[in-house]
């Protein structure tokens, strides 16, 4: 049996969902024709679009543009943003995804003032680090809600009421992949323009994602070519896709807290455990507000992507850092940013819960963790 | 798995006979930073892991891709450049199996909870009472044997060589039977982290070495050359010296004043040569070995080059390191940084091998 202890890298299907998942496939229309088929399949899209805001915590008159994932959102968010105030700084910190870091250096590499905040040594934004950042003519401020690598929670409602003081036209977007389905998300109190979810970090299939628009404020859509989602996001919708989100949504929206305890209560008993066992190890943001689920661990002496492949044939998933796309892993930049040398970084694995966690699957990732850790220090 | 045929075929006979088996590529240099071509020709390139994936796949094994760029860099491209920036002729595949496959990956594969390493290279290994033998592969064409006179006995007894007991041509049948997507894969000839031309890419990663001369054995100028790390002694082709009489071969490289000393071909016969940093393989001369009081010979077929077939010669072992081998009624030109690799008389059982030095 397979314990996945892996749920930021992707939340697979819960098997209830995969029945919602293989109905969706019926909805076969689509949506832009006028037919009944077309029109089962808009209705389906609409319904899921009323589950997904109902989630997120936004308003009826809040937009939810369905993306291909939480990369295409980032990157309409970013593009929009740097064309309808051409001038003015962008703000944003070094722990974001990728997907947000690589757009904006390439705008600074084109001569935008792009200024990237650090995080402090527990990974957490500092909100006066982003106030001391920002300029009367900021553009766009652009901060992770939570940190997918330390599961760090950022501040983002303070430092979007700061925002709003120091630099009232800016725009404030989150990226909250992370958020959905492991603490209750509330668009308003988060105080954001824009706020970007990824389907499959809550259980739905990859290739769906949505944006989240607070009403009034206006987004040039990345991809034209069509009046679907609003005329803001052009192409055929991923109906198979949009409908799972939606019914992943309501499933996990109805037993929220029931999850963030399991969650929590596997990540806090994983963690009481190793400190005993293991007292060398050292967990990244324990002493910050954290996601329930994640731990990020330093284990000295060992190189962590070796560790995920013993791991792996024990038939435990966890993952060293982000998960990579290639085959070959680079160092960190969220812990590197942490002020953390690379020996460190290396040596640090990530453990992300999912809500159906056993017990006795949490002492067995304590086992094994703790046997292949010590068969390593003796190889290497 | 670098994603070659041999490779595959060694996974495939290892999952036939019940092993639990753990494929890995090693990711060694990274093609995309180091070169400006994008190559698909080399092994062990983004393309080559796909292969090697895909046969995993087939095969019903976990496959990982696992990171050795580091030590590669360190152990075998750092090392390359200085070798060939000194004047001498290196052979990295052999620095590659020494501190990269036999090494490290055995070390880390225990990490992984794996007892043994194999690979798909052209050798064979044989236990008895007194150790491990390692053997020329069946295929004298394919044999790889020279490439791996640094491994140690431990390392033998943890190392498995699946196609040694096969031709290439069986290799490549037994890749069509079990349908891998690898069967008929072009062979990979050349250094597999070198995507254009030697000469350029030890320029691009050490930097040039100054032009030089080309003399005689009698200090006569007979040319001017771009810098000694484009010579290889036994060189013949591209030294761009006509209107001699007979051709001329680079016989010896002075890396102190950059020359190159060029001449014709009986320039290049030596009595006899040394070789540094012995590895003793069999475990009979290694016995023989640890119990000298003095130096001793004994008959053996030495291979120069890799691709040279072996000649008869007298070694006379100086030291737990350290040898002369003496050139007897035939002989062969040497390069200094390359390997000599001696084998038993039936030119089968590879006892010992080092370095040829100056």
């Amino acid at each position: 049996m397979t314990v996945d202890c892996d749920a930021n890298a992707t939340y697979a299907p819960d098997e209830s969902l995969q029945g919602v998942i293989v109905r969706a496939i019926s909805l076969s229309g689509n949506p832009s024709s006028l037919h009944r088929g077309g029109q089962r399949a808009k209705a389906a899209l609409e319904e899921a679009r009323a589950a997904v805001r109902e989630f997120l915590g936004a308003e009826a008159h809040d937009q939810v543009v369905f993306t291909s994932g939480a990369s295409e959102a980032n990157n309409t968010v970013i593009a929009s943003c740097s064309a309808e105030r051409p001038v003015g700084r962008i703000i944003s910190t070094l722990i974001e995804h990728p997907c947000v870091l690589e757009p904006l250096k390439a705008l600074q590499s084109a001569g935008r003032d792009v200024v990237f905040v650090a995080p402090d040594a527990s990974g957490e934004v500092p909100v006066d680090g982003v106030v001391r950042a920002l300029t009367p003519d900021t553009a766009l401020v652009s901060v992770m809600a939570a940190n997918n690598e330390t599961g760090v929670i950022n501040r983002v409602g303070e430092i979007a009421r700061a925002v709003r003081e120091i630099a009232p036209r800016a725009r404030i977007h989150t990226d909250a992949a992370q958020l959905p389905g492991k603490v209750p998300v509330s668009f308003w109190e988060l105080g954001a323009d824009y706020m970007t979810v990824s389907g499959h970090k809550l259980g739905a299939p990859a290739g769906v994602g949505a944006l989240v628009i607070r009403d009034g404020v206006s987004l040039k859509p990345l991809i034209l070519g069509g009046p679907q989602e609003e005329k803001l996001r052009g192409g055929t919708e991923n109906v198979l896709g949009i409908v799972s989100f939606g019914a992943v949504a309501s499933v996990v929206g109805k037993d929220l807290a029931k999850r963030i305890g399991a969650m929590r209560g596997a990540r806090d008993a994983f963690e009481a455990l190793m400190a005993e066992r293991c007292p060398t190890w050292a967990f990244n943001g324990r002493d910050r507000s954290r996601l329930p689920n994640t731990s990020s661990v330093f284990i000295p002496g060992v190189r962590a992507d070796d560790l995920v492949v013993a791991l792996d044939l024990e038939g435990i998933l966890i993952s060293a850092g982000a998960a990579c796309s290639s085959g070959k892993p680079e160092p960190s930049h969220v812990l590197l940013a942490m002020g953390q040398d690379a020996q460190r970084v290396k040596s640090t694995v990530r453990i992300s819960f999912r809500a159906d966690i056993e017990p006795k699957d949490v002492e067995r990732l304590v086992d094994v963790l703790c046997t292949v850790a010590g068969r390593m220090n003796r190889s290497a | 798995m670098s994603g070659g045929v041999d490779s595959s075929v060694a996974a495939y006979l290892l999952s036939k006979s019940g092993s639990q088996l753990v494929g890995v590529s090693m990711q060694v240099w990274d093609y995309k930073k180091n070169s400006a071509e994008n190559s698909r020709a080399t092994c062990c390139s983004p393309a080559d892991f796909c292969d090697a994936r895909r046969v995993a796949a087939s095969l019903n094994i976990p496959y990982y891709v696992v990171d050795f760029e580091a030590t590669f860099e360190r152990e075998v491209i750092q090392r390359f450049v200085d070798t060939y920036k000194s004047g001498q002729t290196p052979n990295p595949c052999i620095d590659c199996n020494s501190k990269v496959k036999f090494r490290e990956l055995r070390e880390r594969a225990k990490g992984f909870g794996c007892s043994h390493v194999a690979t798909g290279h052209y050798a064979r290994i044989r236990q008895s009472a007194d150790g491990y033998h390692l053997l020329r592969g069946r295929d004298l064409e394919k044999d790889q044997s020279y490439f791996l006179y640094t491994c140690r006995q431990e390392e033998l007894g943890e190392t498995l060589f699946p196609v040694g007991d096969f031709t290439k041509p069986e290799i490549r049948e037994l890749a069509r039977e079990a349908g891998l997507v690898t069967a008929d894969k072009p062979e990979s000839q050349d250094i597999c982290f070198v995507a254009g031309s030697t000469h350029d890419f030890v320029a691009t990663i050490g930097g040039r070495r100054p032009r030089g001369s080309f003399i005689t054995k009698d200090g006569t100028k007979v040319g001017e050359h771009d810098g000694i790390h484009r010579f290889t002694v036994g060189q013949r082709r591209g030294l761009n010296l006509g209107g001699h009489a007979e051709p001329l071969y680079v016989v010896d490289i002075d890396p102190a004043q950059d020359r190159v000393i060029v001449g014709p071909k009986e320039d290049l016969k030596r009595e006899s040569f040394p070789v540094r940093e012995m590895h003793l393989v069999s475990p009979g001369l290694r016995r023989r070995v640890a119990e000298m009081r003095s130096p001793f010979e004994f008959d053996a077929v030495v291979q120069v080059r890799s691709r040279h077939r072996g000649v008869k010669a007298i070694v006379r072992v100086l030291s737990e390191t350290e040898a002369t081998v003496l050139w007897r009624d035939d002989w062969a030109a040497v390069s200094p940084g390359q390997a000599a690799v001696m084998y038993d008389l039936e030119n089968e059982e590879l006892l010992a091998g080092g370095r040829i030095s100056r």
